[in-house]
C-alpha cells in the first residue's frame, strides 16, 4: 500500500547570485574580503510541515502564488530531498508538475513513454507492452514519432496522463496542468482516477479548478508562504477559506 | 537507471545518425584528418626529433584516439546538468545517469576510432601489432578513471558556473603536457613532468596496447590507484553533495 509520512519538513532554496556560483570566487573568497559573500540569502519554501498520507488518500493541497505547493509536490514525489526533517515515500510515484514531463525535448513522444518506463524501473520488454495503453488513454497515435519539442502543451500533458496511466502510478501528484486538456479529456482523467486506480492508491492535487478538486479529493491542505495552516475535509476548508484562497 | 541510460546513450547515437550518410564516422574522419595534418605538421615543418613517419603518425592516432575520448566526456559532462535539466528536474535519479549516457555515445565513437586506426595499420604495415588483452585492460582502466572524472567534473559544475571554463582551459593545458602530439623521449631533463602527469598513464594505457609495446607495471599501478582515488572521491561526493543537486538546478 502507497504511503508518504512528512515529519517537520522545511525546504531553504539558497539565492544564487553570480559571485555565489563562482568556484574562483568560493576557492578565493577568504582573500577577497566581505563582499564575497554579501548577497548570500535564502528563500523559505517549506517551513516546518508535518503531514502523513495513507493509502486512498485524495488530497487537495491549496493556497496562493508561491504558497509552496510546488515544492510541496516535489518533495512529496520524492523530487527534492528536505533540506530540514524527514520525507518517506512508498509507492510508485509518478509527478506531472506543470507540463514538464521530464526526459528530454529531442526524444519522441514514442522513446519518452519507454524512457519513462525504464526510469520507474519496468523492464524493456514491460515497457513495449505498456505503449499502447499511454497511446490509447492520452490519444497520442497521430503524435507517437514526434520530438517533445514539437508538441503542443496540450500534447504535451496527454503524453504525461498517459505515461502514468500506463505504468500503473500508485502516487499520482497532479500541478497546475488541467489549463493545456480539452474538458473531455480531465473527464477521462477523473474517471481514471475514481475507478481505474486501486482504492490504495494516493492523489494529490494542486489545481485551481474548484470543480476539479471537488470531484477527485475529499481532504485538503492549506499552505501560506511555506507554512501548513490548515487542514480537513475539503468541503469545509473552501468554505473556511474562500477569501484567502480567491483573493 | 542503468537501462534508461544505456536506452537514451542508444537513442543519442540514433539521432546522430539519422538523416547522415557516415553518421558517426564523421567524428572518427574528423580524427583522422587531425592526425594527417598534425602527423604532417610536425613531422614535417618544425623538424621535430622523431622516430620514422608512420611510426609518429601510429603514437599520435593512438594519443589522440585516447585523449579525444577522456576530453569529450568531461567536457560534455560538465555541461550535462544544462543539457538534461529537464530530466534531472522531473526524476529520481542521480548524476550517474546523465553520465554514463554521455560516455556511451563517446565509447561508441572511441570503439569506432580503435577499429578504423586498426584498419589503417593493417592496410599500411600489412601486419597487426596490438596486444588484445591488454588492450581489453586499458580501454576497462581508461573508462573507469574517465567515469569517475566525468562524474566530479559534472557535480561540480552543477554547483559552480565557471566550472566548466575553468576545466576546459585545464584540458587545452593538459593536452599540451600530455605526451600526445611530443614524444616522451624528447623530454630528457624533465622527465618528471611525465611522472607526476596522471593523462600520461591514461594515454598509455590505450597507445601502448595498440602499439605493440609493453604496457609497464607502473602504469598498470599507477592508473588502477588514480582510478580508485577517484572512484572513493566520486562515492564521497555522491554520498555527501549529490543530494544538493535539486537546489542547484
Amino acid at each position: 500500500m502507497a504511503g508518504i509520512a512528512l515529519r517537520h519538513v522545511s525546504v531553504t532554496f539558497p539565492m544564487f547570485f553570480a559571485g555565489d556560483r563562482s568556484f574562483k570566487r568560493n576557492l578565493f573568497g577568504p582573500l577577497l574580503g566581505p563582499q564575497s559573500s554579501r548577497h548570500r540569502n535564502t528563500v523559505i519554501a517549506l517551513d516546518d510541515v508535518t503531514l502523513a498520507l495513507q493509502g486512498g488518500s485524495r488530497l487537495a493541497v491549496l493556497g496562493g502564488n508561491a504558497a509552496g505547493k510546488t515544492t510541496l509536490l516535489r518533495v512529496l514525489g520524492g523530487l527534492l530531498p528536505p533540506s530540514k526533517g524527514s520525507a518517506e515515500t512508498h509507492g510508485r510515484a509518478i509527478s506531472l508538475l506543470g507540463t514538464g514531463i521530464g526526459i528530454d525535448a529531442n526524444f519522441t513522444a514514442h522513446q519518452t513513454i519507454i524512457g519513462q518506463g525504464l526510469l520507474l524501473g519496468f523492464g524493456a520488454a514491460a515497457c513495449r507492452q505498456r505503449l499502447e495503453r499511454a497511446v490509447d488513454f492520452g490519444a497520442l497515435e497521430g503524435v507517437l514519432d514526434q520530438p517533445l519539442n514539437t508538441l503542443s502543451q496540450g500534447d504535451q500533458v496527454r503524453l504525461a496522463l498517459g505515461i502514468a496511466v500506463a505504468y500503473e502510478a500508485e502516487i499520482l501528484l497532479i500541478d497546475e496542468m488541467l489549463d493545456h486538456l480539452q474538458p473531455a479529456m480531465i473527464d477521462r482523467l477523473c474517471k481514471h482516477i475514481e475507478s481505474g486506480m486501486p482504492p490504495s492508491s494516493i492523489v494529490v492535487i494542486a489545481e485551481r479548478s474548484k470543480a476539479f478538486l471537488e470531484r477527485i479529493c475529499d481532504q485538503a491542505v492549506l499552505l501560506n508562504h511555506g507554512k501548513l495552516l490548515d487542514s480537513g475535509p475539503l468541503a469545509g476548508m473552501l468554505e473556511r477559506h474562500q477569501t484567502q484562497l480567491t483573493s | 537507471m542503468i537501462r534508461f541510460a544505456i536506452y537514451a546513450g542508444l537513442a543519442d547515437m540514433e539521432a546522430s545518425i539519422r538523416r547522415t550518410i557516415l553518421g558517426p564516422l564523421w567524428s572518427t574522419l574528423g580524427l583522422a584528418f587531425l592526425v594527417a595534418c598534425l602527423s604532417l605538421f610536425f613531422g614535417s615543418v618544425l623538424k621535430q626529433v622523431l622516430p620514422d613517419y608512420p611510426e609518429y603518425t601510429a603514437l599520435l592516432a593512438s594519443g589522440l584516439i585516447a585523449w579525444t575520448f577522456m576530453a569529450s566526456c568531461v567536457h560534455q559532462s560538465c555541461n550535462l546538468v544544462w543539457s538534461f535539466l529537464n530530466t534531472l528536474r522531473h526524476n529520481r535519479m542521480t548524476l550517474v545517469v546523465p553520465v554514463v549516457r554521455v560516455m556511451l555515445r563517446n565509447f561508441v565513437i572511441l570503439l569506432l576510432n580503435i577499429s578504423l586506426a586498426l584498419i589503417i595499420a593493417w592496410l599500411y604495415f600489412g601486419r597487426l601489432a596490438v596486444t588484445p588483452l591488454a588492450l581489453l585492460g586499458g580501454i576497462l582502466l581508461l573508462v573507469l578513471n574517465t567515469f569517475w572524472i566525468s562524474y566530479v567534473a559534472a557535480l561540480a559544475s552543477a554547483r559552480f558556473r565557471d566550472l566548466p571554463q575553468l576545466i576546459a582551459w585545464g584540458l587545452h593545458l593538459a593536452f599540451f603536457l600530455t605526451p600526445i602530439l611530443w614524444i616522451e623521449d624528447n623530454l630528457p631533463r624533465h622527465g618528471y613532468l611525465i611522472d607526476i602527469n596522471p593523462f600520461a598513464s591514461l594515454i598509455a594505457l590505450l597507445r601502448h596496447p595498440l602499439l605493440g609495446l609493453p604496457v609497464t607495471a607502473e602504469i598498470w599501478l599507477g592508473a588502477s590507484l588514480i582510478g580508485l582515488l577517484g572512484l572513493l572521491l566520486a562515492r564521497w561526493l555522491g554520498r555527501h553533495a549529490a543530494h544538493r543537486l535539486p537546489y542547484w538546478l
